[in-house]
């Protein structure tokens, strides 16, 4: 597994704590939903930052009075096919304005990271091999023309305003 | 007809690109068929039982000349020499080899079409009435919102993994012949009382397994809002349809589990959070998609139209082509025609090469270069002057496309079937065939009248069985092919699915009871003006199951 | 009686296991399994050129000797061991480059 943020693996330091273990003092800290919410409130304004992980099925609503507290928002894709997750994140991002880190997690194939990209995510937790192998050896997604607004570096064409650009292939 | 501009020009060429790519990883076995099973299907290419099948999406079933020509060359150089038109405003390659594909679609590319999205659960492609922009009884040409859908839902990042595919279909005129109701989304366009143009929309119909039709869900979209409320409408399903079971995994069962009232409040709540300013069609942007659908410059013509009358008065075999092939069109002096694709005895939706390049010539001499799919499989001139329509029935006839049959008996919706498809479980072309032998001699099938026949080979329903006035589904018992069979379906504005009469028919007698039916019907009918339909809906399926099944 | 057939990754064709380990066109030519270890041996043999991205959809085909040779019993794997049952039109100038 590797983690692959805004274009480049990096390193990852947040730590997943189930029910048992004991919140450390500081750190970057992930949280199931139901371990977040069942957080006292007073534990909440630690010195911690905190990340909720979403399985499918758990919607942005449930979190959404508590994003200014959080820094990262994980979504689960058990299987590539389940797309759930893109709606979920793309009203985190719209709706709901979250400005942290987002991340993919799960079943993500190389030829759905610009979806997932365009959709808000900025992290994708990668286990396929081949996907790692290709943006290993520099693989990058080919599409540069898109017919629909999507997040992240895009500018607007100028032919119709739902259509975009990468943001790339627009200054080059 | 839409144009590519240098973006979609890039876009198509940067997906056959990616393609192309992911067709080498794969023949080098860096991919395997599990990973690009779903790269494939979402650029159209399909394994059925003797080879792949590479389907190519014709937008609201409107192509150019020179697009048909492409697909004939295609036709020609990568496959046996044919294609299929299906009800779904495509056409299939029944033997292309995978290597191929690449090339194919960069073909395709370069007389601006492409088969992204006409497999996989993403929004595929947006059909539309074939008689759009030219039927006399039309509303507005739905075309330009099938485009703007179209574009909006290409490679859709949130809408690409779907629970399961979404069909889309828009109406332009109060008679529906775009089966809105059957679809996942149908959009009606309506006049509200202050005047204004828009949607009314339904949500929720299907085939396949089971069965619905559509519920309203809103009386009037205005055009501004088309994208949003799609969008508003996908985020709901995306989010809440069933992933748990494939055959519960389209909308029709999420509407019909979560009630069409509180899916239609969720939807309008998603609608009224959510709405995106880029999203909004504004009247400009309606005004230039409009203008590339814009009607021809139809010089007038005289009426009545003397050429045409005169042929008519004398030739009672083109005056019969005239009365079931040609329907009004919005200019005087002019027609819409259909051209048939169901020869007697032939193979429903097939259409040679050579055909493709006749239609395409013809297209150019009397039909001001514009060609429609419809989604009963057959093609449409839709400009022709009714004064032209004496030469170009001569010319139809030379290339065996003047079969007079259009809506008949004999004008029957097919799939594929077992001869083809690896889904099916009977095969549905032989059956046509019969059937239209049985019927297509002696002035049989005009003196039915209108009648429509549609046959799948299994339950999916491709062949759309279950809105048909008789609807024929093949399947299998302990080995053997059989035939159910429903009476009663109909596709238009007042949908209705089809009545089962009883156990299914060997191979052997399902014609026999086709007959049987038909006879009944011609029994029982007030006149020859009630057709089959009407005929059902007074006497119900009392009369057709007696005949089948008592009388034994 | 059974063989096993798949389908060939580049064209989709279809194909069956003969006793030299080949994917071959031809039923009649394809390696007869008599027992369900055979068969599962068989199938074992389609798994590797699964993996080596030669074939794709392997499955074993019940087949029968008749009075004309050797076919595939059921109507669906008849229908792919000889082609469609209908005469669809090719074009001239398509079947001459076949
Ligand atoms: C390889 C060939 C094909 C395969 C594998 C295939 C597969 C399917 C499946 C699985 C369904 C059921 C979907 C569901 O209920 O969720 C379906 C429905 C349908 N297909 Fe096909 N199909 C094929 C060819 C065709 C052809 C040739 C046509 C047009 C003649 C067609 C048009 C349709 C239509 C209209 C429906 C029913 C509408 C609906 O989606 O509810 N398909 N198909
Ligand atoms: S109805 Fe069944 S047999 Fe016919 S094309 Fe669809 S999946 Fe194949």
């Amino acid at each position: 597994m590797a983690l692959y943020r805004n274009g480049t693996f990096a390193a990852d330091s947040w730590q997943r704590l189930d029910a048992a273990q004991e919140l450390p003092a500081e750190g970057h800290v992930l949280l199931s939903l139901a371990e977040w919410q069942k957080l006292a409130p007073i534990k909440r304004e630690s010195n911690v930052a905190f990340g909720v992980l979403l399985e499918p099925g758990e919607t942005a609503e449930a979190i959404a009075a508590d994003l200014s507290r959080l820094s990262l928002v994980a979504i689960t894709f058990p299987k590539f096919t389940d797309g759930r997750g893109y709606s979920t994140a793309r009203i985190l991002r719209d709706r709901y304005k979250f400005a942290g880190e987002l991340r993919a997690v799960g079943d993500i194939l190389f030829d759905q990271i610009q979806l997932y990209e365009r959709c808000g995510f900025d992290a994708l937790e990668i286990t396929d091999p081949v996907t790692l192998g290709l943006l290993e050896a520099g693989r990058k997604p080919v599409m540069t023309h898109f017919y629909q607004p999507g997040e992240g570096a895009e500018v607007r064409d100028s032919s119709s305003p739902w259509r975009g650009r990468a943001a790339t292939s627009a200054t080059a | 007809m839409y144009r590519y501009d240098n973006f979609d020009a890039t876009f198509v060429a940067e997906r056959v690109a990616q393609f192309k790519d992911q067709v080498a990883r794969r023949l080098a076995g860096e991919l395997t068929e599990d990973q690009f099973r779903p790269l494939r299907l979402m650029n159209g290419v399909y394994l059925q039982l003797h080879a792949y099948m590479l389907r190519v999406a014709i937008p609201y079933g409107t192509l150019s000349p020179r697009q048909l020509r492409k697909l004939a060359h295609i036709a020609r150089h990568y496959d046996k020499g044919y294609g299929h038109f299906t009800t779904r405003q495509n056409i299939q390659f029944n033997w292309p080899a995978l290597a191929d594909c690449p090339a194919i679609l960069s073909e395709l590319a370069n007389v601006e079409m492409h088969a992204i999205q006409t497999s996989g659960n993403c929004v595929r492609n947006v059909t539309a009435d074939q008689f759009a922009g030219a039927a006399a009884d039309e509303i507005e040409d739905p075309r330009p919102y099938c485009e703007l859908l179209r574009q909006w839902s290409s490679l859709n990042p949130e809408f690409s993994f779907l629970p399961r595919k979404f069909k889309i279909a828009i109406a332009g005129a109060p008679h529906d012949r775009a089966a809105v109701k059957v679809h996942d989304i149908g959009y009606q366009i309506v006049r509200n009382a202050d005047g204004e143009i828009g949607f009314a929309a339904y949500v929720g119909g299907g085939l396949g397994r089971s069965p619905f039709v559509a519920h309203k869900i809103r009386d009037f979209v205005p055009k501004a809002d088309l994208l949003n409320y799609t969008a508003a409408i996908l985020r709901v399903y995306n989010l809440e349809g069933r992933r748990d079971n494939k055959f519960k995994a389209r909308i029709k069962i999420l509407v019909h589990e979560k009630g069409a009232e509180a899916m239609r409040d969720a939807v309008e709540a998603e609608f009224a959070r959510s709405r995106d300013p880029d999203l909004v069609l504004t009247p400009e942007i309606i005004d230039r998609f409009k203008s590339y659908f814009a009607l021809p410059d139809l010089p007038s013509r005289p009426v009545p139209a003397q050429n045409f009358e005169g042929r008519r008065a004398q030739d009672a075999d083109f005056a019969h082509f005239a009365s079931q092939n040609v329907v009004a069109h919005k200019v005087p002096g002019y027609g819409v025609v259909s051209i048939s694709l169901k020869p007697i005895g032939g193979i429903p939706g097939d259409v040679t090469a050579e055909q493709m390049e006749a239609v395409a010539d013809l297209a150019e001499t009397y039909a001001h270069s514009e060609v429609r799919v419809a989604h009963e499989q057959n093609l449409v001139l839709p400009h022709v002057a009714l004064d032209d329509l004496p030469a170009l029935y001569d010319r139809l006839k030379d290339s065996n496309l003047a079969t007079p049959n259009i809506g008949l008996v004999t004008d029957i919706i097919s799939c594929p079937g077992l001869d083809y498809c690896s889904l099916a479980t009977a095969r549905s072309i032989p059956i046509a065939q019969r059937i239209s032998e049985r019927f297509g001699h002696n002035g049989r099938a005009a003196e039915i009248g209108e009648l429509h026949i549609n046959i799948s080979g299994c339950i999916n329903a491709c062949g759309h069985h279950h809105v048909a006035h008789i609807g024929i589904l093949g399947l299998e018992k302990k080995g053997v092919e059989t035939y159910q069979i429903t009476v009663g379906g109909a596709a238009d504005e007042t949908c209705a699915l089809g009545e089962v009469l009883g156990p299914g028919f060997s191979s052997e007698s399902v014609v026999d009871a086709v007959e049987a039916i038909v006879e009944t019907y011609l029994k029982v009918r007030k006149s020859r003006d009630e057709d089959f339909l009407s005929t059902y809906r007074r006497v119900g399926a009392a009369p057709f199951k007696e005949v089948l099944y008592e009388r034994a | 009686m059974q063989v096993v057939s798949a389908s060939r990754l580049t064209d989709g064709s279809v194909v069956y296991l003969d006793s030299r380990g080949d994917w071959i066109e031809s039923l009649a030519c394809a390696r007869i399994f008599d027992s369900e270890p055979d068969v599962q041996a068989g199938l074992e043999q389609a798994k590797a050129a699964i993996a080596a991205s030669k074939i794709i959809d392997a499955f074993a085909v019940p087949v029968a000797q008749s009075a004309d040779g050797l076919h595939a019993i059921s109507l669906r794997n008849a229908i792919r061991e000889l082609g469609p049952t209908v005469a669809f039109k090719t074009s001239p100038a398509a079947a001459a480059r076949r």
